[in-house]
């Protein structure tokens, strides 16, 4: 029956996600660069190829899988499905993050290499995850504050003004981009920042098995206790008021909300720079396909994220010779993705100015 | 496995008193009442008077300044929220559509998360059971809802809106209701449909809390009428008592005429 | 962030071979007095004896310049130009690196004005380098050392290329940041770098200037030798942890560890000391070229 889901539905939901992103990763698998390095040719990889492909495919999937939950984990919280981590200026928040890092930790760096310590070295990268988490959430913290309206004293605020939301976003991400300039400038002589890939969203060719590891285990932090709080999602779209009459602990979902959001932004960053559009293209098509209920939604969006995501890294790999180099994933996602974001403002403004205009 | 609220259920209200914060004057000052099953009790006051505090009180939405509210004598604030929600429903003033196209199915069945969360559910998933449907079929039937059960809330009138509010409240089966303004965006047949509906929750001990502003329907359908202004509790008894002019004129600013055996009139003050 | 600099620096594609300004102009103060917003001009100026006739730098310059012009006033650099600091200095000359056709009218008005003679140098090949010398000779009084230092590079790089062009080419890859990894591509002063150096340059395939390529790229081109510039960070150790990654890729270059961070942060620099750059990667790519006695090394100063 439209509109509910059995345990049955479920189940067979989340079989198909899978089967579809192994799939598509298994398709992905087959595209590559040819002989010269330059043309793209379908063929099963050699086995040192096909280590490095499966690295930067899985880094790609899990990268689209955290920051499609995000985008669902921030729509929810604002009640707005204009949001996404990267818009909102969260991903530079936590680039930021990370960027202090490599800026205090630069000395210690320098003695890893001086001493051949690759203990040190390996701590210092993958310590990154504490700074990535908190540059996330403290951005996330101040976009909730800034963009939430003010409480009003009838039924309670009806969410996020899409408005004021992308202005905080914008006026977010342009201070959080001034403090990786900032912070660049400041890294010593010496010390590698890896600048380019904080402002321009590739994924990072640092990615380890144990990175992998840690970021997948970052995101499933964040998303599993969200997944398992998607029917109280649904309930926490209507007004505060109602919410609380539906037995929900209104804030104690919105905490939940953005920190499940930041954590995984944060779980993206540590494989990649920024990479936008992804949190809004895919819960949005799957919204469109599967209705809004988050208990579908937080199943379908993540893998349409890793799809997302596996697709176009191809397609950036693929096409080394028509470039002359490697495009950035992030400047694939941006192309796709914003035209797509403006025709989705443009359509929730005339819905806005003729059902909405009404009610409080 | 839905739990079985209980058919009955008394709330008392002690020495309640609300600001909005620490420094502002008080919304609500030192109210207290006690409802009694199958009560229909409207609460009646000028703009202002604190009604919808009251409610957003009860609802457990906002929490009390001083004093406390007691259901079947325990503290609100010492239950759960979905305890509370299995008590008590509420039918809002206007059910905001919000950002996404829910299907009023989907709505209404949100009224049963409460029924699930502690007890049945998988990974707090809560999926519907045969019960739950057959809870929310019955609710839409009876707030005639049920022919747009497949179609978004974002597309429906303010009207149809508010009939699906009050199937959500309805499909919650809470021995308590509060019914903020449910009338106001109602065609006739609608609001003469649902007083049926009211009163015969009633007739089955359920007791009912209604806010508003309408003094007609409160004189008509309401068993008991809660009298507020300014924050306070004013007057509290049976509507021929309460609804006069000698209680309505100095709050209202208006003059109140009740024949015998007719409805009230009102009429502008002449200055 | 160095290889970023370096960049900007040098991939100024296309613009036109650049000539001084035929007027010369006659300052208040004794002596030229110059202002260099090119860190390899600044290099240059230095190698030629010519470091007390700078009177404004770059803000990347502290590590080239000598205890005496540390605190030299900065004056900008490839994207901004402090105009006024640039008036209050007084120069004679003012060096800067732009394509000829994006040269800021403002800054043509502002020298014409203040007597300011504008060099606009470019540095994309060798023959770019030897120009920019001769004209950094002329405008800080230093000409016959330039002409000198410029005879004796390009002799030292002749005898570089004899020695390394009989010896086979090892297969070549140059990255100049790691993430993401930029690749040095043909049409580069790098890429004559390493063709005199004896090195077969696999960057060249993949297009001009400096393409940015993916791991599955750097295997596919299959280096026998990987550079990775590291500038100013701690040289090279046995077992350097920086070089894990690399090591793990399937290269001969790792499989035969022949991976090498260059650390010296002016490798890059087109400069006189190219020949000795040149050879430091000869003997990174051809190890038994160290026996050979080095040719004359540039001394600093000493023309």
């Amino acid at each position: 029956m439209k509109g509910t889901i059995s345990p049955a539905a479920y189940a067979r939901l989340w079989a198909i996600c899978l089967f579809l992103s192994l799939a598509v990763l298994a398709l992905c698998l087959l595209v590559g660069v040819g002989s010269d390095g330059k043309s793209p040719i379908l063929a099963w990889p050699s086995a040192d190829i096909r280590q490095i492909r499966i690295l930067r495919l899985l880094a790609a999937a899990l990268i689209g899988f955290a920051l499609s939950g995000a985008g669902v984990a921030l729509q929810a919280l604002l009640r707005n499905p204009l949001a996404d981590p990267y818009i909102l200026g969260i991903s530079s928040g936590s680039s930021v993050g990370v960027m202090i890092w490599l800026l205090i930790t630069g000395p210690l760096w320098a003695t890893a290499a001086a001493r051949s310590s690759p203990a040190l070295q390996s701590l210092l990268t993958q310590g990154q995850a504490l700074p990535a988490l908190a540059g996330a959430i403290v951005t996330c913290i101040l976009v909730y504050v800034l963009s939430w309206p003010r409480r009003r004293d009838s039924a309670g605020s009806s969410g996020a003004d899409p408005l004021t939301l992308l202005l905080v976003g914008v006026v977010l991400a342009a201070i959080n981009g001034a403090l990786l300039f900032l912070l660049n400038s400041l890294v010593p002589q010496g010390v590698r920042a890896d600048f380019f890939n904080y402002m321009t969203g590739a994924i990072s060719n640092d990615t380890t098995w144990l990175g992998l590891a840690i970021a997948a285990v970052i995101c499933l932090a964040g998303y599993l206790p969200l997944l398992a709080a998607s029917a109280a999602l649904n309930i926490g779209s209507l007004s505060d008021l109602e919410a609380a009459s539906l037995g929900i602990h209104i804030a104690r979902l919105r905490t939940l909300c953005f920190v499940s959001g930041a954590v995984m932004t944060a779980a993206a960053i540590l494989l990649a720079g920024p990479i936008g559009f992804v949190g809004l293209i895919c819960p949005h098509i799957c919204r469109s396909l599967l209705g809004p209920d988050h208990r579908k939604l937080l199943v379908a969006a993540p893998f349409a994220g890793a799809i997302f995501l596996l697709l176009t890294d191809t397609f950036v790999r693929a096409s080394v010779g028509l470039f002359h180099g490697e495009l950035a994933v992030g400047v694939v996602t941006a192309l796709l993705g914003g035209p797509f974001f403006l025709l989705l403002l443009k359509r929730r403004s005339l819905w806005g100015s003729t059902a909405g205009g009404g009610g409080m | 496995m839905s739990v079985i609220a209980p058919s009955a259920a008394t709330l008392a209200v002690e020495n309640l008193s609300f600001a909005y914060a620490p420094a502002a004057p008080n919304a609500l000052s030192d109210i207290s009442f006690t409802t009694r099953p199958g009560e229909i009790i409207a609460i009646v006051g000028p703009n202002g008077c604190g009604k919808s505090t009251l409610l957003r009180l009860l609802v457990g939405e906002l929490l009390p300044s001083t004093g406390r509210i007691l259901l079947d004598s325990t503290d609100t604030r010492r239950l759960s929220r979905t305890a509370l929600a299995r008590r008590l429903a509420l039918v809002p003033q206007l059910s905001t559509p919000g950002a996404f196209s829910y299907t009023v199915r989907e709505i209404v069945l949100m009224a049963r998360h409460a029924a699930h969360a502690g007890g049945g559910g998988m990974l707090g998933l809560s999926f519907e059971t045969e019960d739950d449907l057959h809870a929310a079929d019955l609710a839409m039937w009876a707030a005639d809802v049920h022919h747009l059960a497949d179609r978004p809330i974002t597309a429906l009138s303010g009207g149809e809106r508010q009939r699906v509010a009050i199937a959500r409240a309805l499909a919650q089966n809470t021995p308590l209701l509060l019914l903020d303004e449910p009338t106001t965006a109602l065609d006739l047949y609608h609001q003469l449909d649902l007083l049926d509906h009211l009163r015969s929750l009633a007739a089955q001990s359920r007791t009912l809390l209604l806010v508003t502003h309408d003094l007609h329907l409160a004189d008509t359908l309401a068993t008991r009428i809660l009298l507020m202004d300014a924050g306070h509790l004013l007057a509290d008894g049976p509507p021929n008592q309460i609804l006069t002019p000698a209680n309505l004129e100095p709050i209202y600013h208006v003059q109140v005429t009740r024949p015998q055996n007719a409805p009230l009139t009102f009429s502008r003050r002449t200055v | 962030m160095a290889a970023a600099l370096f960049l900007a620096a040098c991939s100024r594609n296309g613009n036109e071979a650049t000539t001084a300004p035929a007027t010369t102009s006659t300052t208040t103060t004794p002596g030229p007095r110059i202002i260099s917003t090119v860190p390899a001009a600044t290099l240059n100026l230095v190698l030629l004896g010519a470091a007390d006739r700078l009177v404004g730098v770059t803000r990347y310059d502290d590590i080239i310049l000598p205890d005496p012009q540390k605190n030299l006033p900065v004056v900008g650099d490839y994207e901004t130009m402090d105009y006024e600091r640039l008036i209050t200095l007084h120069p004679s000359a003012l060096v800067i690196q732009t394509a000829e056709a994006r040269l800021s009218p403002r800054l043509q008005n502002l020298a014409a004005s203040h007597n300011i003679q504008l060099v606009n140098i470019k540095l994309d090949t060798l023959d770019d380098l030897w120009t920019t010398i001769d004209q950094l000779g002329q405008i800080s009084g230093k000409q016959l050392a330039a002409t000198r230092a410029i005879a004796t590079a390009k002799a030292d790089l002749d005898a570089l290329r004899s020695q390394t062009q009989y010896l086979p080419h090892p297969r070549t890859l140059y990255a100049l940041s790691q993430n993401p990894v930029m690749i040095v591509g043909d049409h580069t002063f790098v890429d004559q770098m390493l063709s005199i150096a004896g090195a077969d340059n696999v960057g060249k395939s993949i297009g001009n200037a400096y393409p940015i390529v993916g791991l599955e790229t750097v295997v596919k081109l299959a280096p026998d030798v990987l550079l990775i510039s590291a500038p100013g960070e701690p040289a090279q150790t046995p077992d350097d942890p920086r070089l894990a990654k690399w090591l793990q890729l399937p290269i001969p270059a790792a499989r035969n560890h022949r991976i090498y961070l260059i650390t010296d942060p002016n490798s890059l620099m087109a400069s006189l000391n190219v020949a000795q750059n040149v050879r430091d990667i000869a003997q990174l790519l051809h190890p038994d070229l160290s026996t050979q006695p080095p040719p004359s090394p540039t001394q600093p100063g000493a023309l």
